[in-house]
């Protein structure tokens, strides 16, 4: 059972595609990340899937209703925290709390004072008061305590201090754990989204690149260094082989679909005389490879 | 408590202050004038004193349409980061708080704070009703005109240039209308075509603007609304050819003529003569004055002449010719012998009152060159004002005749080249609609209003002294349906023969009072197709 579903969805701003063809599926019960670098159409696919945008073409469902049909029933139980979100930065907490809660039948006042201790946020203290950190968890706070099916986050680490972050991701988890809850986010903070997400997708210029488990995601990618020791050497990338590159005896490269027999295969046909070992990666350093290769393909030919 | 309410209560909590202050700045305004008016202003610093309220209700004007803009903008439809947007409040729900939010805030609010100036003013329910009616009224035009620029603006800088822009549009559609650059010559009745349409337009397109961007957020098609009904105006202007029947452009107003058996019945309107301009023969529109008497009206009551629609045709043509439309004489005071009727003095027996209306024929020119006979078919628009008698004071300084909401004080009398000058502050009650339609009839066409009209009559009864003056006026300023005001009376003193020469009797004036009457609009009346015949002369 999918909570969100996109088909062929796509958002145009006057001759910019930003989003082209977009196919995703985000499992009910996951954490699922949106992964991509600025301007990849990570916050138009939310807003889409928000209807704060009409798509141009394609169809997104959320709870299973079409997006540009969710109505009051739906979005009590979508919970929506963005870093460009404005709040209402004359309230206090306790009035922005106050005046959130009548919306929500589930509103758990319980959750709620225990979120306002955990995330150590002043209730009488004016939202325009506040530091980024705190309006980030107080918006978080707005959007938790009524233990939301669907929880939408965009860029919620943006400008946050290592310590703010921490506090946000481990609010995140602790909620998470306690129902049974979808977290969709959308970051280019790979270390929180590491430790949040069960399920990542990368965009690119607006086209879906993949969208899998985090563990078969990080299983697949190796850092790869084949030491060579003498003998004939072919620098030929395999189809799967990113950032090849030799030093001296050493040749390394980023393999994307990982399996040691495929791989060391593939290495003792290009370097039949060499010791190969796997390095695996961090999500980072998968992001940044990506990343790089998107602009490689990009990069015209002269 | 409906979420409807809870967001209204949230906008009650965030604009508390500035609409505070602006319903203060209201207040102030309606209390200042009306504190200052019964302050024996003089006639020097009466001119000042309109300026002020001019200005200072401009300004309240203007902040409440600044204000109704914020109501609109605090939940963004524009802006996607709005918060409201992502939480559960559907388009209607907030359509719905925001148009209670601005009932509250633009129409109730107002009237409770002015409630107590009005009450102090000794204005009765119905008075208390009609300027209830009038303030909310006035407001509702200036929140919609900023709702619908508001509703497709996301930030304060856009709001104050489209504000601005938006006085482009009177004219543009006065142009549409028809009203400036009317084809000379042209068919008026499709000109009355028109302003009919483009009027409509008027009234339908911003609450269709606002109503259709709260329910979809399109603000695109918003905008396609906007310039489609700009686009149309000016395609009406410029292509529409089909005359709408007048008993369509006209509902409610033609319709209506004096009722059977009805004193209306025995009024009979007479064109004495007409005159056409000859100052300007070769202007852009010359001036044709039609002078006539009316006769037979009820007692107590004159018949003021609004208005004459009608076309006249010249012996042996065949063709309508040049049409008239024009506004009657209001500024001539009550007549002298219905303000007897009504003060009860002995009066003479009827002589027609005199009217003038002047009016501009569609046709450039007017053939004056020879004379002709020329027939003359007209509706006639006019209003029946009925008279009463509101009390008298004695002619002294500091006197005051008090009734209902109308105050009337004696501020001054002195003597001005062998002539008495009684100095006037009055204070009333004045909600347009109500002296304009004052028996508030549902058949009687209520677009156009007459006000109110006074006289007074100055009486020495041991003397047998009467005389009705002239009043002058000094100033007058409104003010939240509050017209105040001064004025002076110019008249002869009694004079008694003396060595000779006729003297001023002294200590005429102990005995003496001043009468108030007042002329109210009862009803209006169209009368069709009433001929006149008469001789055009040449110039």
């Amino acid at each position: 059972m999918n909570i969100i579903e996109t088909t062929n969805l796509s958002r145009r701003y006057w001759r910019t595609e930003a989003l082209r063809g977009l196919n995703l599926a985000v499992p009910t019960g996951s954490v699922f990340a949106l992964l991509g670098a600025n301007g990849a159409g990570k916050t138009t696919a939310i807003k889409v899937l928000m209807n704060l945008l009409t798509p141009s073409a394609g169809e997104a469902r959320v709870l299973g209703v079409d997006s540009r049909r969710l109505g009051e029933r739906e979005r009590a139980q979508i919970g929506y925290v963005s870093e460009n979100q404005k709040l209402p930065l004359w309230m206090t907490i306790r009035q922005l709390l106050d005046y959130c809660r009548p919306f929500y039948p589930t509103w758990d006042p319980a959750l709620e004072a225990r979120l306002l201790a955990q995330f150590d946020l002043p209730p009488d203290r004016k939202l325009k008061n506040l530091s980024r950190g705190m309006l980030m968890k107080a918006a978080l706070l707005s959007s938790l305590a009524y233990r939301p099916k669907l929880l939408v986050l965009d860029e919620p680490f943006s400008g946050l201090d290592p310590l703010v972050r921490d506090e946000v991701v481990r609010g995140l988890l602790e909620a998470s754990a306690q129902g049974d809850w979808t977290v969709f986010v959308s970051s280019h903070d790979i270390e929180e989204v590491e430790r949040l997400a069960d399920r990542i997708a990368l965009l690119e210029a607006g086209s879906l690149k993949f969208a899998e488990a985090t563990e078969d995601l990080l299983s697949r990618f190796r850092r790869i260094e084949v030491t060579l020791q003498g003998g004939p050497a072919r620098l030929e990338p395999a189809a799967n082989w990113h950032e090849l590159e030799r030093q001296g005896d050493l040749v390394r490269f980023v393999e994307s679909r990982y399996d040691r027999t495929t791989t060391e295969q593939a290495c003792r046909e290009r370097f039949p005389e060499a010791a190969v070992k796997a390095h695996p990666m961090t999500l980072r350093e998968i992001f940044i490879t990506l990343a790089r290769a998107g602009r490689v393909a990009k990069t015209p030919v002269a | 408590m409906s979420l409807t309410w809870h967001i209204v209560c949230k906008d009650l909590r965030r604009m508390w202050l500035p609409v505070s202050l602006w319903l203060l700045l209201l207040l102030a305004y309606t209390a200042l004038l009306w504190v200052r008016v019964g302050a024996n202003v003089t006639r020097g610093s009466f001119e000042g004193l309109g300026y002020f309220a001019n200005t200072w209700g401009v300004i309240v004007w203007l902040v409440g349409l600044i204000l109704a803009a914020w109501l609109v903008m605090e939940d963004s439809l524009v802006d996607t980061q709005a918060f409201w947007l992502t939480r559960p409040i559907s388009n209607v729900r907030l359509l719905g708080a925001k148009v209670v939010g601005a009932l509250l805030m633009f129409g109730v609010f107002p009237v409770l704070v002015l409630t107590p100036v009005w009450l102090v003013s000794g204005f009765s329910f119905r008075e208390w009703l009609w300027a209830a009616a009038e303030i909310a009224g006035n407001q509702a035009k200036f929140t919609l005109a900023a709702f619908a620029i508001a509703s497709v603006t996301a930030t304060s800088g856009q709001f104050l240039m489209r504000a601005v822009g938006a006085v482009l549009l009177p004219p543009y559609v006065l142009y549409a209308m028809g009203r400036i650059r009317y084809p000379l010559g042209g068919d008026a009745q499709l000109v009355d075509t028109w302003h009919f349409l483009v009027l409509g337009l008027v009234i339908v397109m911003p609450p269709l603007l606002v109503a259709h961007q709260f329910l979809t957020r399109n603000t695109a098609r918003s905008w396609m609304i906007f310039g489609g009904a700009l686009t149309l105006m000016l395609a009406v202007r410029l292509a529409w050819p089909w005359v709408i029947p007048a008993g369509i452009r006209h509902f409610g107003q033609a319709a209506y003529y004096p009722a059977a058996g009805t004193s209306d019945e025995g009024l009979k309107f007479r064109l004495e003569r007409v005159t056409v301009d000859p100052q300007r023969p070769e202007s852009y529109v010359q001036n044709v004055t039609l002078h006539g008497t009316v006769t037979g009206a009820a007692p107590n009551s004159f018949v003021r002449l609004n208005w004459i629609v009608g076309h006249w045709q010249r012996a042996g043509e065949d063709n309508p010719a040049d049409r008239i439309v024009g506004a009657g004489d209001a500024l001539a005071g009550p007549p002298p012998q219905a303000v007897r009727q009504v003060a009860g003095l002995p009066g003479d027996k009827e002589t027609p009152l005199e009217w003038v209306v002047v009016g501009q024929p569609w046709n450039r020119l007017v053939d004056q060159t020879e004379p002709k006979q020329v027939d003359w078919e007209t509706d006639v628009h006019a209003t029946v004002m009925t008279g009463r008698l509101l009390g008298e004071m004695p002619l002294r300084r500091g006197a005051e005749l008090r009734v209902g909401s109308s105050t009337t004080r004696i501020a001054d009398i002195e003597w001005r080249e062998g002539r008495t000058v009684v100095r006037l502050e009055e204070r009333d009650a004045w909600p347009t609609g109500l002296v304009g339609s004052y028996r508030g009839r549902t058949d009687q066409n209520t677009e156009r209003l007459r006000p109110a009209e006074d006289a007074f009559v100055v009486v020495n009864r041991s003397l047998g002294f009467e005389t009705i003056p002239s009043p002058d006026e000094i100033g007058t300023v409104w003010a939240s349906a509050i017209v105040a005001g001064q004025r002076e009376l110019v008249f002869d003193p009694p004079t008694r023969e003396i060595d000779g020469s006729a003297r001023e009797i002294p200590g005429w004036e102990v005995g003496a009072v001043i009468m108030k009457v007042r002329f109210l609009p009862d009803h209006r009346f169209t009368r069709r197709h009433e001929t006149f015949s008469f001789q055009l002369q040449p110039q």
